[in-house]
């Protein structure tokens, strides 16, 4: 059918079919601010405005939108800098969005945009709530909302043309004195409803050394912030390519089963169908799907089609089309034959004598401790000290059990690939990765190609959270590409996303713990039985890091703590439901629940303050990291001392300002006065993380001088949302005495950037940034050169290169002489002895310093009904010197929010014959901006040594603490144990009813 | 899959297009529920042009065109404060912008507190063709047959009564795992219904009076085990909402 849809005052006329939704024309037309996160209207990122409404362009046909006026992201604002031609700039919208921080990925970003203009046009003088419910429509798994909420009040106030202030530090707060600093303390009545709008930044506690710096330590705005504010098309599904055809996967319905027949046939007679695929028609490569250096930690167990399917969404079959349609028409005709074999679900009968075997291929490759004849992925066994000699001498040994659920990593960005063979016949992937450069280098073997014959483009990343540390898609389209020539595009549904993706390893955990009365932890020990479903991608790893963050923590008091005993076993077993693999956090959430669960237990037993107990035992400066001597990955393990712990100033300045005195264990606090079924509580969890893999995470950087003393920064860090390409520029541009904007960074690309082992394990900053500081030093040191050879030719007085600095774009003598970096640029590329200004530089760390944490939960209980509601979430944090006191907040805003989701609704589970119970974001519910907690962040800088800037890692451990917390806070407020998360209310009612 | 799009403009064209006997014609409202992907083919008539927008009170009697939105609903003046909350929670600011009281009739689940309080209301729907009006916990247990080749032009509700719900979520946005709405008349006459679960929400009570309430709502519970909460769990529940929403009853 023809239609005529005005969109931004333009009528565009279009032939299309009656089912074809308003964002496949869009998209089709190229107006690709209009994403695909689901099928179902419940993410809203394809938002429109039609007649003024934010509606989701998925649930609307095109048909249904003529007559109407659509406004699209591409109809709002523009470039403030296009040349000679005047532009009207960003609105007033866009700009409060980027100054404020509330892009993280950027991918809901147009929908919150649009639907706060909706919402500023109609009322320029929203209350919180009202902005709140505004932007429900449209979820953001990067931000926790706070940001986004105080960009459409700041964005108000620019409609209203009030006086905006510039986003400054609300609070820095020199670390000199013992001073707990308490501000915007609640008041008795709760905490004010302006909360959001205190301030864009976090309150810091700073270390001296962040004084000197001019950009790092800034609240400096994103460096593709512009782009994304604007919709621009920078994400891997924005593109178009003639003659591209459409992928779709044939997945199993059954849970395990050898194939015995396919007829793909009728598929592939079907006109529009270029090609259909089974095991039968590709190499049979055994592989990891795992994105991890080489060698890969953990058993090779995949194919990319195999001839046995071991979970019910495991791939049978490839189809490529003309139209998606036409693919999906295609998928269901191909015929099948399954000789169905018995299932396991339970992870606990995973290893029970006679369990059938998921992995009985002959091509099997194990890696230390994996045993598929017992379904055993990976076994790790780890002993600290003499832990039964640690029991021996304990006063009491409290033991617990403890179960952690599967869940989702939900990036509203599904995975997304497209392949094509370029000019030179070099296969080309672009594709939402966290993992670049693995993924050239898995892949090779897999496709047939060597690793110079394809090349891997990362755009911008939708999120990714380690769903897309996985090369989980790539090798579908590739495979169709090798096989019909053609471009494909692949990309997940949302219902893929929960069926056949990746997820947080489910785990059993019981723990053991020896004390002494006075409170000295004596041994420490946990058994982990962990669930990595049907294939053993990160099995090792992730289950590993579960002991290895949780159970370093506590090393017990007095002789315990120069020797402590712990003890980490963990048996990670194959089950026929779809993979674990990587998520953010790493397996150490999931060993947080059991041990500040266990530490709670053990004080309250004992009568000891809970803090206190936790802080008697926790690990200091200056000690040994207890596991660094036994386990590293899977790699060889070498000594460590940690040399920066800041979590008792964390705790005492959390407790400051949560009001932890005056609430916790406080019966008259706990009251809800009018409301004799609700009681509030109270909780805490300590943390703490690693930055990076030492000894293998490497990453480079390249810098490159242009003629107006602007830099190219090119890196193989993979910025997925989190800001490190702004991290990283402002770290290079605090070396080269620029402003941010003049470093104009790329990311990622295997031709052209250097290797860099991807985003994960909390590294870039760490890792990556260190690269692009003494990349930068490199350069630095050749514009001092020029700079000094400039000045000296001039015959006024000597300069010494390495007197010289560098500052406000200038280098300056120490007799105040100065050159432009503009001028040194053209001396060097066009006037004297010619050459490019340029470095590369990579950098391996031979430690992994870990953040450390104070994570505070204010709850609310329904103790008749088991509802809770998490009221409040502070979390004092130090990550060593925040680089970017912005990026860095909205890391842990959005990372609590995470976390709140696995504490209290967030759980994937099965059906008794394997199939997915949630397939949606209706089943699978995510936080919305209209029902989140107080957020607030606090940082706490120490300054670490090993990082040119001070810094430790941020990304990961806001997700460690906040089940425990509420755990604990749950049982301030009615006594009741909790085992298992999420904290449901049918779990809560049960535990109160048990008590 | 959509197969082809109507969009008559008047009613009489579009009672005209139900009359046809090779397809099945679904009225297409805002199409939250219906644009969804679904792999039978469909014939689809929206129904914007229709003048199916109006909302007016007639006395005691609210009557809400089948097309009107819940936003708009929200927005009204006229509509009681318990309906106005119960389309705030039913889902996101954009779906509410399309999401119509008609497409909620005719699609919503049995964990939508709005069905759940036009059920408790009493309330009953206008069809074409054919004049009919019909209580919608008549229509519901066979609302898919019942509605095919039909079209929900109004909504009518009796505002004569009070009508509470309480409800249990995992999270303040999220639907429903367990609720109760209660409605009651000047005359004692009590309606409940229990939701949270299964196809649509399910009558526990309809009498002269409060009288066995609380076990008629434990009955209606029973069997409701699903992926987000275990019968005897909502059966436990039953005492406890019946009381809140009595409570708050009494309060009004």
């Amino acid at each position: 059918m023809d239609l005529k849809i005005r969109i931004n005052d333009i009528t565009l006329r279009v032939s299309t079919s009656a089912g074809e939704t308003l964002q496949d024309v869009l998209r089709k037309n190229g107006y690709f601010g209009a994403k695909h996160g689901c099928e179902d209207g419940q993410c809203g990122a394809c938002a429109i405005l039609m007649d003024g409404r934010p509606v989701n362009s998925c649930l609307v046909l095109a048909a249904q939108a003529e007559g109407h006026h659509i406004r699209t992201i591409e109809g709002i604002g523009s470039h403030p800098e296009k040349g000679w031609k005047k532009t009207e700039g960003l609105s007033a919208v866009q700009r409060a969005f980027v100054e404020t921080g509330a892009i993280q990925c950027g991918y809901c970003t147009p929908a919150q945009v649009l639907a706060a203009t909706a919402l500023l046009e109609k009322n320029v003088k929203p209350d919180e709530e009202q902005v709140r419910d505004a932007l429900s429509g449209v979820l953001c798994r990067c931000t926790g909302y706070l940001k986004p909420v105080q960009a459409v009040l700041r964005a108000a106030k620019y409609l209203r043309g009030e006086e905006v202030e510039p986003v400054q530090p609300a609070s820095e707060i020199q670390a000199e004195a013992d001073v707990t600093v308490v501000l915007d303390e609640p008041s008795p009545g709760g905490y004010p409803e302006t909360l959001t709008q205190v301030g864009v930044l976090p309150k810091i506690w700073t270390t001296a050394q962040t004084k000197t710096f001019s950009t790092v330590g800034k609240p400096e705005k994103k460096v593709d912030a512009i782009k994304l504010v604007q919709g621009k098309p920078a994400f891997a599904g924005d593109i178009e390519l003639r003659g591209m055809l459409f992928a779709k996967v044939l997945h199993s319905p059954v849970a395990h089963a050898r194939i015995k027949s396919i007829d793909a046939s009728a598929a592939r007679a079907l006109p529009g169908v270029a090609a259909v695929l089974t095991w039968q028609d590709i190499p049979r490569v055994v592989y990891s799907t795992a994105g991890q250096s080489d060698p890969i930690p953990g058993p090779l167990d995949t194919f990319s089609l195999d001839n046995k399917v071991r979970f019910v969404g495991d791939r049978v079959a490839f189809v490529a089309a003309d139209t998606l349609e036409i693919a999906e028409q295609a998928v269901k005709l191909i015929q099948v034959e399954y000789e169905v074999l018995p299932s396991i679900l339970n992870s606990s009968l995973a290893m029970a004598d006679g369990a059938i075997v998921l992995h009985d291929e002959p091509e099997y490759v194990k890696f230390d401790g994996s045993n598929p004849a017992k379904n055993l992925a990976a076994e790790i066994r780890i002993d600290i000290g003499d832990v039964e000699k640690g029991f021996a001498e304990a006063d009491l040994i409290i033991e617990g059990d403890y179960v952690v659920p599967k869940v989702q990593q939900a990036h509203i960005e599904p995975h997304i690939t497209v392949s094509y063979w370029d000019e030179d016949d070099r296969l080309v992937l672009r594709t939402s990765t966290q993992v670049p450069f693995h993924a050239r280098r898995v892949l090779a073997p897999v496709l047939g190609l060597p690793v110079k014959r394809i090349r891997v483009i990362k755009p911008r990343v939708g999120g990714g959270f380690g769903g897309k540390q996985e090369i989980l898609i790539e090798d579908v389209a590739a495979h169709l590409t090798i096989a019909t020539g053609h471009p494909v595009y692949y990309e997940y549904t949302r219902e893929e996303e929960f069926t056949a993706s990746r997820s947080r390893h489910p785990m059993k955990i019981h723990m053991k713990t020896g004390v002494k009365k006075d409170g000295t932890i004596t041994a420490n020990e946990m058994y982990a039985l962990s669930d990595t479903g049907a294939y053993g991608c990160h099995a090792l790893t992730v289950t590993g890091n579960t002991g290895h963050k949780s159970m370093a923590l506590y090393v017990g008091d007095g002789k315990y703590r120069q020797e402590p005993n712990i003890r980490f076993y963990a048996d990670v077993v194959y089950t026929n439901t779809p993979p674990a693999g990587a998520y953010r956090g790493y397996g150490v959430p999931q060993g947080y629940w059991p041990v500040e669960r266990h530490m709670e237990k053990i004080a309250r037993t004992l009568g000891m303050d809970s803090i206190a107990f936790r802080l008697k035992n926790a690990i200091r400066s200056g000690e040994l990291h207890p596991f660094s001597k036994s386990w590293s990955e899977g790699r060889e393990p070498r000594p460590e001392i940690i040399h920066t712990v800041g979590l008792e100033d964390c705790v005492r300045q959390g407790k400051a300002v949560i009001g932890w005195d005056a609430k916790y264990g406080n019966p008259t606090w706990r009251q809800v006065e009018g409301h004799p079924h609700l009681r509030r509580g109270i909780g805490i969890a300590t943390v703490m993380q690693g930055t990076a893999i030492p000894y293998l995470d490497m990453g480079g950087a390249s810098i490159k001088m242009n003629d107006d003393g602007s830099f190219n920064l090119l890196i193989g860090a993979t910025d997925l949302g989190t800001g490190s390409d702004t991290v990283l520029a402002q770290m290079a541009a605090e070396v080269l005495g620029v402003p941010v904007e003049d470093m104009i960074v790329y990311s990622s690309d295997t031709d052209f950037t250097p290797f860099d082992k991807g985003a994960y394990a909390s590294s870039t900053t760490y890792i990556s940034g260190t690269a692009a500081v003494q990349a930068a030093q490199k350069v630095a040191e050749r514009i001092r050169a020029r700079a000094a050879d400039m000045l000296n030719s001039k015959k006024t007085g000597l300069v010494k290169a390495q007197d010289i600095k560098l500052a406000e774009s200038m280098a300056i003598a120490p007799d105040g002489r100065r050159i432009s970096l503009k001028d040194i640029a053209y001396n060097a590329l066009h006037h004297e002895n010619q050459e490019q200004i340029m470095a590369v530089a990579s950098y391996v760390s031979p430690v992994s310093p870990p953040p450390f944490a104070a994570q505070f939960a204010e709850v609310l209980v329904d103790i008749q009904t088991g509802a809770v509601r998490v009221e409040r979430l502070v979390m004092a944090v130090d990550s060593g010197v925040i680089i970017n006191p912005v990026t860095a907040a909205g890391q842990i805003e959005g990372g609590m929010t995470q976390a709140l989701g696995y504490a209290v609704t967030e759980e994937m589970t099965y059906t008794a014959s394997g199939e997915s119970q949630q397939k949606d974001l209706i089943d699978y519910h995510l936080f919305r901006a209209d029902e989140m907690p107080e957020l607030e962040t606090l940082f706490i800088e120490t300054f670490e040594p090993s990082h040119p800037f001070g810094a430790k890692a941020v990304a990961e451990i806001p997700l460690d603490g906040v089940a425990p917390a509420v755990g604990n806070a749950i049982l301030d407020a009615c006594d009741a144990e909790l085992k298992e998360i999420p904290a449901t209310p049918e779990r809560v009612w049960k535990s109160i009813q048990a008590k | 899959m959509i197969t082809e799009y109507h969009r008559p403009s008047t009613l009489e064209s579009a009672l005209e297009l139900l009359k046809r006997q090779d397809k099945v014609i679904l009225p297409l409202a805002g199409g939250t529920l219906l644009n969804r992907k679904v792999d039978s083919s469909m014939v689809v008539m929206d129904i914007q042009d229709l003048p199916l927008k109006d909302i007016h009170l007639d006395g005691t009697e609210l009557r809400l065109g089948a097309a009107v939105t819940l936003q708009q609903l929200i927005d009204h003046p006229v509509v009681p404060d318990t309906l106005k909350q119960a389309c705030q929670v039913e889902t996101s600011f954009n779906l509410r912008q399309m999401s119509t009281i008609g497409g909620c009739i005719a699609g919503a689940g049995g964990r939508s507190t709005l069905l759940a309080l036009l059920l408790a209301y009493n309330s009953r729907i206008e069809i074409q063709p054919g004049d009919e009006v019909i209580a919608i916990g008549e229509m519901l247990p066979v609302r898919g047959d019942y509605l095919r080749g039909k079209l929900i032009t109004a909504v009518i509700m009796d505002t004569t009564c009070r009508v509470t719900c309480e409800t249990v979520e995992k999270t303040p946005a999220d639907q429903p795992i367990a609720g109760v709405t209660l409605a009651q008349w000047p005359s004692g006459r009590t309606r409940a219904y229990v939701y949270g679960f299964g196809p649509h929400p399910k009558p526990a009570l309809d009498g002269p009076s409060a009288a066995g309430l609380e076990p008629a709502v434990k009955n209606a519970f029973a069997g409701s085990d699903d992926l987000h909460a275990s019968s005897a769990y909502r059966e436990a529940l039953a005492g406890i909402l019946v009381n809140r929403c009595m409570n708050k009853m009494e309060r009004q």
